[in-house]
């Protein structure tokens, strides 16, 4: 520890820290205009220091919060930013710069302090349309261009480029919704401030020297908890693979494939035999895929004990992600749900250690990202409505898996179904449950899925929606079984339609669009499963007397 | 003595009294079991047995909010609209921790077997979609009621905030069937959008019905028996009382009321003192309550929660952080020095108590840098065993090579840092400078802390009230009645807004005036506050303005839009003009003034002669130097005493801290008002 820094400090600095990063996110979600921002959370803020380097993060979307390093390496090699000014921001949404997919808008401000550049405010906002083939995911996509406005690395000055200036302008007239997107970018502005005016009070205290020696502390603080976690995993090559369903065209599935080499205090990744790039939008640009990668790493070494910052990336030697392959695809290839690729990241490193450190690992759970969308347009405007529905996560050796939680790389909340039906009244929810019998059994059983039933109240109603795990169930651990699969289905006159996992669909006025998510996979053997909560879960009408006598052997 | 507080919690009873122009306080054990058989054993303690002479008798309890936590309320049933059975398992589907293994829902207060649904569909503008099916509803409910014999149902259907019918014809037919049985909906307990927080307070209220009204039942028949005629009030989180007749269906509305009663203590003290703007910090064995008071008013929140179980009602805003008096201090995993959450609980207790703790907790810092005396603690009534505190620390700080003086300081330093973020909390984070707030510190550590803390803080001034160690059940005294009333009731402001207004809030408070009648409080008597939730036309969460009628009526549209913009920059900064505001929800404060004479019966002259002699002079350790120290007895200090730091004032229920740079002066009502001289 720095001598600076007495143990003290460095407790209160670090709190100080991600207390900032939080208030920032809360901050975000506050004063947001959207559903997906202000009810579903699809956002998240971090603190990076002046070189970029994550010091703290919030509790939000661990994609997002993983990339920001990423991305910010991006602008530094593109802009001299030891010039840069406090009325400039970046900006960027570019996921072949850095960035996710082209929803997430990245926004950087610098913090000064006694005229001296110390750090960088960044927040993302997942906003509900930039543009692009389709009021949603265009599942038809085939290149970055028809998914919609791509914002490059932009270094831009606040009063001169937004209002009426050319960046704000650009964005208002290629967008559906321009007063969402707008009041959503500049609830990110008021996050960043946030931010920012919370530091410099933490360096009017403390003074900068002894701030950024907290920072630098931190980082090394994750750093040590990590090596020693991975010291006390045995030394070897643990490999595994998964695959995502198919890429909305063909029925192929794609396969992702790890190969982690553990050695004393340090690990690499390599990626290599996974598939090769491809048609469609399931593509996962770089940043994603290593941001993915750090986020299973993160709940591996730690499960939540390790505080996520550019110090727990480092005992990770290498990770080796092949050009060309569709985790890390040549520009410029479609991406929008890469986010399927990314949870078999996660999926194929908790399968791989699981034979090594099997209380550190989860069995599969539905692990995607449920993306439903749905577009109006009317002469009132264009209505864009996106929601991430929860499904099963997986069981692991202590727990049950959660019913009904966002997968691994985000944490987005449902939307109340009064609000949404509010906001489009194109639609209304006739049905919101958990979907009983999804659980993959075992000791400990997985998460259940969801069951969502909406009925289309006006024609013109496109369904834009990505998802997976319709083909490739979640997978069970240690005789734990498999979680059922996900189904999109439309009710028509009586007829049922099965839905692709990744498409768009004209929807009818009249129409049942039925969302089930898949449950998690459970955990160990179904005949050891606690009978008491058994006869407690057939009580609660969650399981039914059969499942308990065929699957786990209550009598 | 006419009139008596008592104040229920955890593990002991508080009861406070005036007589003859002096407080007068007592202890007893709590008794988990039946709460009103410890305030019954209270009341016959302190008043040898005669309750004859008791006219009014405030009381405060802890017995709603440990029912939720422990999960004792009565067995109650949800009825939803049909395809929505499972919302109190679903929740809002969010993780705490996005890097854990495992994450656990909070449990519902309604298992799903006692969830069903009814036939039935309001929309968002409140039309009807689907009419009540009756005869269905029913064949559930007989089936329900027979197989699962709940004590009390909720109702929470669909968009009822906008059209309650169909809960309301619900309850007639509940009614027919079952009179007996407690009915609760969601359009009369929250009129708000959001099901999942309507329906978990809704539920929560139900649960609460049978419990705390057979609990005031009980207390209402024992007072009877010993003092007819007394009348009994109840706190309530939103700060008020409101008379135990009219509380028994409301338990909901008693949750986390101890701290409330401590804040409007603080808020009558401040106008006794003269202090506008205060920041109240609360500090007991486990936990620091914070509070802030602007322009003599408590802040309200709508969204609380109690044990990950959201409530929506008005209620205090008051922020929970775990450090206390117990905190434990530890090393982590990556080394790092942490203090808290964990507290060591009144047993094993701080290892200085000798009781078994052999982990070093805030109090065991504060006995080795000297700041609590072993034989002084409590005013004496417990001797300390400074040699356990000093092994624990110890063994703390052997693995860093610290000493123990070295590790007593960085846990206090940290405590103060978790309590001094709280402050941040309620305060900056809301857009208010801490340093024009007075911090009034209570509770048996707050004394303690509270003078480092504002250091911290640049907060000049902190005033340690009388009985600190009692001061919530103080507040009960002096709190008035009072009810906040909302009506959700989505309205653009256009240029009729100045009679839009007037008539939402004529019509809330004919009602409220209808309800104090009840309460016997006559419509002249009754002070009304009339506040506004606006926000920009698409965004989800409202922000609350004070109105001022008589502006409203000559200024109309650009009055309630100025309003508007200011609150919302005072929150989130300047941001560009969005479009459209809108008005959500109405809120009527309705109060009648409590008559107290606590104040005046605390105050004392002046003696600006005042020469205040120390019990004892030694010395104690501070910031890491040793520094002569005078140790005073509170209970000899009159008003007009001013004591110079580094003191230490002791007394029954707490001991205070003057660090070095500030001064104590003893103000009239007794309470110390400490200033920074830096």
């Amino acid at each position: 520890m720095s001598d600076k820094l007495t143990q003290a400090t460095f407790n209160i600095i670090s709190n100080g820290l991600h207390g900032i990063a939080q208030e920032m996110g809360e901050k975000l979600v506050r004063s947001a205009y959207s559903t997906i921002i202000r009810e579903a959370r699809d956002c998240s803020t971090s603190f990076l220091d002046r070189n970029g380097r994550i010091i703290a993060q919030a509790q939000f979307c661990p994609i997002h919060m993983n990339s920001f390093g990423k991305v910010f390496e991006a602008f530094a090699n593109k802009f001299d930013l030891s010039t840069i000014q406090p009325d400039e921001g970046l900006m960027t949404n570019d996921p072949y710069s850095g960035a996710q997919h082209l929803n997430d808008i990245i926004l950087f401000t610098p913090v000064f302090y006694r005229d001296e550049l110390v750090a960088f405010s960044a927040s993302l906002g997942h906003h509900i349309d930039t543009g692009g083939g389709a009021a949603g995911p265009n599942a038809s996509a085939n290149d970055i261009y028809s998914e919609g406005l791509r914002i490059p690395l932009s270094r831009f000055n606040v009063h001169r480029d937004l209002g009426d200036g050319l960046l704000e302008q650009f964005i208002r007239i290629n967008v559906r919704p321009p007063d969402e997107v707008m009041g959503d970018i500049y609830a990110q502005f008021a996050a960043n401030r946030t931010g920012e005016g919370r530091f410099i009070e933490m360096l009017d205290r403390f003074g900068v020297d002894t701030v950024l020696a907290g920072a630098a502390e931190l980082q090394d603080y994750s750093e040590r908890l990590a090596r020693e976690a991975i010291s006390a995993i045995p030394d070897g090559i643990y490999q595994a693979e998964d695959f995502v369903d198919d890429n909305g065209f063909s029925p192929d599935p794609l396969r992702v494939a790890v190969q982690i080499r553990v050695d004393g205090d340090s690990l690499e990744l390599d990626f290599a035999g996974s598939a090769p790039q491809t048609k469609g939008i399931i593509n996962s640009p770089l940043a994603a895929t290593i941001s993915a990668a750090y986020g299973a790493i993160g709940i591996l070494l730690g499960g939540g004990r390790i505080p996520v910052n550019d110090g727990l990336y480092r005992p990770i030697r290498a990770i080796n992600v092949p050009y060309g392959s569709f985790l890390n695809p040549s520009e410029p290839r479609a991406v929008r749900a890469r986010n399927n690729a990314c949870h078999r990241v996660y999926n194929v490193i908790m399968l791989a250690m699981s034979e090594v450190v099997p209380n550190q690992v989860l069995a599969s759970g539905h692990d995607t990202t449920n993306a439903i969308g749905m577009g109006h347009m009317s002469p009132e405007g264009y209505r864009v409505y996106m929601e991430v529905v929860g499904g099963g996560w997986g069981a692991s050796a202590g727990a049950d898996g959660a019913d009904v939680v966002d997968g691994y790389v985000g944490n987005c909340s449902n939307v109340p179904v009064e609000s949404l039906e509010t906001d489009y009244p194109f639609m209304r929810v006739e049905e919101y449950t958990l979907r009983r019998g999804s659980a993959g059994a075992g000791e400990r059983r997985g998460g259940l899925g969801a069951r969502r039933v909406y009925r289309i109240l006006a024609d013109g109603v496109t369904f834009n929606s990505y998802s997976d795990r319709f083909k490739v169930a979640p997978w069970g651990l240690f005789g734990g079984e498999n979680g059922q699969h996900s189904h999109f289905t439309v009710e028509r006159d009586g007829e049922r339609i099965a839905l692709p996992s990744k498409g768009n669909t004209e929807l009818l006025k009249g129409d049942r669009l039925i969302i089930e998510t898949a449950g998690g996979g459970g955990f160990g053997d179904p005949q050891k499963r606690d009978r008491g909560v058994l006869r407690r879960e057939i009580e609660q009408g969650l399981l039914s007397a059969e499942d308990a006598a065929r699957v786990y052997g209550l009598s | 003595m006419a009139k008596m507080a008592i104040e229920v919690g955890g593990t002991f009873t508080d009861l406070i009294w005036i007589e003859g122009g002096v407080v007068h306080s007592h202890k007893v054990p709590s008794t988990p079991q039946d709460a009103s058989v410890g305030v019954l054993d209270g009341l016959n303690a302190a008043l040898d047995g005669d309750l004859s002479g008791l006219d009014r008798l405030f009381h405060g309890s802890t017995v709603a909010t440990n029912a939720v936590i422990e999960r004792k309320g009565c067995r109650t049933a949800l009825l939803t609209t049909e395809g929505f059975k499972d919302l109190l398992q679903l929740q809002r589907q969010l993780r705490p921790n996005v890097y854990a293994i495992a994450c656990h829902k909070p449990e519902p207060l309604v298992p799903l077997n006692l969830s069903f649904e009814a036939r039935e569909r309001v929309d968002a503008a409140g039309g009807i979609v689907t009419p009540l099916d009756e005869a269905a509803l029913i064949e559930t409910l007989d089936l329900l009621l027979d197989k699962e014999q709940p004590e009390a149902l909720a109702i929470c259907l669909l968009h009822a905030y906008r059209n309650p019918a169909h809960e309301q014809r619900v309850r007639e037919i509940i009614a027919d069937r079952r009179p007996d049985l407690p009915v609760v909906l969601s359009s009369d307990v929250l009129p708000t959008f959001r099901e999942y927080e309507r329906a978990s307070t809704t539920t929560m209220a139900a649960y609460l019905v049978p419990l705390v009204g057979r609990y005031l039942e009980r207390l209402e028949q024992h007072l009877d028996a010993g003092s007819p005629g007394c009348n009994l009030f109840v706190m309530q989180s939103s700060g008020g009382v409101l008379p135990s007749s009219g509380s028994h269906g409301r338990g909901v509305e008693m949750l986390n009321s101890g701290p409330a009663a401590g804040v409007i203590g603080a808020v009558r003290m401040a106008q006794t003192i003269g202090d506008d703007n205060v920041i109240t910090l609360d500090v007991g064995g486990t936990s620091a309550d914070i509070c802030l008071i602007a322009n003599g008013a408590p802040e309200i929140t709508s969204e609380t929660e109690v044990d990950g179980l959201p409530v929506g009602l008005p209620s205090i805003d008051i922020a929970n952080i775990g450090a206390g008096g117990g905190s434990l201090g530890w090393i982590d995993g990556g080394g790092m020095l942490q203090v808290g959450p964990q507290s060591a609980g009144a047993r094993p207790g701080p290892a200085c108590y000798g009781h078994g703790g052999t982990e070093p907790a805030l109090t065991d810092a504060l006995v080795q840098l000297g700041w609590i005396r072993p034989q002084r603690f409590l005013g004496g009534r417990m001797t300390l065993q400074p040699e356990r505190a000093r092994d624990a620390l110890a063994a703390l700080g052997a693995s860093n090579g610290e000493t123990p003086e070295a590790m007593a300081q960085a846990m206090i330093d940290i405590s103060v840092a978790h309590v001094s973020q709280g402050i941040r909390l309620v305060s900056v984070q809301r857009g208010h400078d801490p340093k024009g707030y007075a911090i009034y510190a209570y509770g048996g550590m707050g004394p303690m802390i509270g003078a480092l803390a504002a250091t911290e803080l640049k907060a000049p001034r902190v005033v340690v009230p009388p009985y600190p160690g009692l001061f919530s059940a103080l507040g009960l005294l002096v709190a008035d009645l009072k009810r906040i009333y909302r009506e959700t009731n989505l309205m653009r402001v256009t240029d009729s807004v100045a009679d839009d207004v007037r008539a939402a809030f004529d019509r809330i408070r004919a009602q409220a005036v209808a309800e104090f009648a009840e309460f016997d409080g006559k419509p002249e008597d009754i002070a009304f506050q009339y506040e506004l939730e606006m926000r920009f036309k698409g965004q989800g969460y409202e922000l609350l303005s004070d109105v001022d009628l008589d502006r409203l009526e000559r200024e109309g549209k650009a009055y309630v839009l100025g309003l508007f913009k200011s609150t919302h920059e005072t929150r989130y900064g300047a941001v560009a003009s969005m479009g459209e505001v809108e008005i959500v929800t109405f809120r009527l404060t309705a109060s009648v003034a409590t008559e107290s004479d606590v104040m005046s019966s605390l105050t004392r002259p002046v003696d600006a002669m005042a020469d205040p002699q120390p019990v004892e002079t030694g010395q104690i350790t501070f910031a890491g130097e040793p520094v002569a120290c005078s140790y005073y007895w509170r209970g000899d200090l009159v008003p007009g005493t001013r004591i110079t730091g580094a003191a230490v004032i002791e007394e029954p229920t707490a001991t205070t801290l003057v660090p070095p740079g500030w001064t104590a002066t003893v103000e009239s009502t007794g309470a110390l008002i400490l200033i920074s001289e830096a």
